[in-house]
């Protein structure tokens, strides 16, 4: 792990030990925020550490805004992000990635009668966290592939946002109508 | 023989908006063949038909494989695209870093493209158009959007120049317009309305953009005011 990506990772794993610990239903949209931040580095360097970091504080934010009530599951969570956040701070990668590992795991458990809403929302997560490494300029086709999510789903969440609104200097529509009549004629 | 290139975001697009029909119709008035990748074809139909999420449209896009409209083009292209993604992916520098920006499956339609001397190719996407027609714009994207100094490689920009000089981009919007244009979609006009024509030609340039055809809405009152409705 390259040491830009780990320092910001550990600043997350940091505030969000903090939330946890507060346990203030409040701080929820903090943690949403939170799982933009490493959307920079997840762009330029494309590593599984960033987009799993961005997806798994998403999901969790979520799962905690449904209003998720197992105490037990929520302390086995809390621990292991401390842990992880342990194992970073140690550079014991390998123990950090099976922490994060254990928490998706976790998540997927929390309850049975939410299973389908849990997939959703970790499909969701990736779909967001896609969005904004789209935003930066990276290829739709090239995020569906770092996501391992499809160009169908992608696309269809896209183009109902602003994110492909950009000021675009390319070829005039004019040209390209002029070029599609000469194709049609 | 005339030959146009698809990628899968157009596809997706119009089947996303069930305007399919629009290419089969289109492709007699071409008078040539519509292709698409390989791994295209996987994105499209392979892979969702597994599923349940868009295994309908994988299903609806296969009809238009099953009757030739779209052809998956066979020919061996590996090494001219393993090539290309790796001019491209290093054309841009961020924090010392090569940005890979696009993804094998969309520079397979470039490889195609030019390997088969396509009159053009269909993409959707803007990062890919923006890396063959205005890669400098895409520079000031990538500088604004990741708030970090992009330097460009002219090496790989000038030899990927070079190799897509002559080919030209079109998208889904452009042949939905043209589609409009020729009276494919006459049978939509919403006659009781004030200005028929330009309503359902707006209401399909949107429902194309909001299907993920990457277009401004600047650019989508520049069609209407060019087709003067």
């Amino acid at each position: 792990m390259q040491t830009e990506i780990k320092k910001e990772v550990l600043v997350i794993l940091e505030k969000v030990v903090d939330i946890l610990r507060k346990k203030d239903i409040r701080d929820i949209i903090e943690l949403k925020h939170l799982s933009d931040a490493t959307i920079g580095n997840a762009s330029i360097f494309q590593d599984q550490d960033s987009i799993s970091i961005g997806v798994l504080v998403y999901s969790f934010a979520k799962v905690l805004e449904r209003g998720f009530q197992n105490e037990k599951l929520y302390d086995k969570v809390f621990k292991l992000v401390e842990r992880a956040k342990d194992s970073l701070m140690k550079n014991d990668i390998d123990n950090y990635r099976i922490c994060i590992k254990d928490i998706f795991t976790i998540i997927k458990q929390m309850d049975s009668r939410l299973k389908m809403f849990i997939e959703q929302v970790l499909d969701k997560a990736k779909i967001q966290k896609g969005s904004r490494i789209f935003a930066q300029g990276i290829s739709l086709a090239r995020v569906a592939d770092m996501l391992n999510i499809s160009r169908w789903e992608l696309m269809n969440y896209v183009g109902k946002t602003k994110i492909a609104d950009t000021e675009y200097e390319g070829i005039p529509v004019k040209e390209r109508i002029k070029l599609v009549r000469d194709l049609f004629q | 023989m005339k030959i146009l290139v698809f990628d899968a975001g157009p596809i997706i697009s119009l089947a996303t908006n069930s305007m399919l029909w629009v290419l089969k119709i289109l492709k007699k008035r071409f008078d040539g063949e519509f292709y698409i990748p390989e791994s295209i074809k996987y994105e499209l139909i392979d892979r969702p038909i597994e599923g349940k999420k868009f295994k309908f449209e994988a299903l609806h896009t296969l009809t238009y494989l099953r009757n030739r409209t779209l052809k998956v083009y066979k020919k061996h292209v590996r090494e001219d695209t393993n090539k290309l993604a790796e001019l491209i992916n290093s054309i841009f520098r961020a924090r010392g870093q090569y940005l890979a920006i696009v993804q094998l499956g969309e520079v397979e339609t470039i490889a195609v493209a030019l390997q088969i001397k396509a009159d053009a190719v269909v993409i959707d996407e803007r990062t890919m158009r923006l890396v063959i027609e205005s890669p400098l714009v895409l520079q000031k994207i990538l500088q604004k959007k990741m708030r970090t100094n992009i330097e460009i490689n002219y090496k790989s920009l000038t030899q990927f120049n070079r190799l897509v000089k002559s080919l030209k981009v079109i998208r889904s919007v452009d042949i939905a317009t043209r589609a409009f244009e020729l009276g494919l979609f006459k049978n939509y006009i919403p006659h009781d309305m004030t200005a028929p024509k330009k309503e359902l030609l707006t209401a399909i340039l949107w429902a194309l953009k909001l299907g993920g055809c990457s277009i401004s809405q600047e650019e989508i009152d520049d069609i209407v005011s060019i087709e003067s409705l």
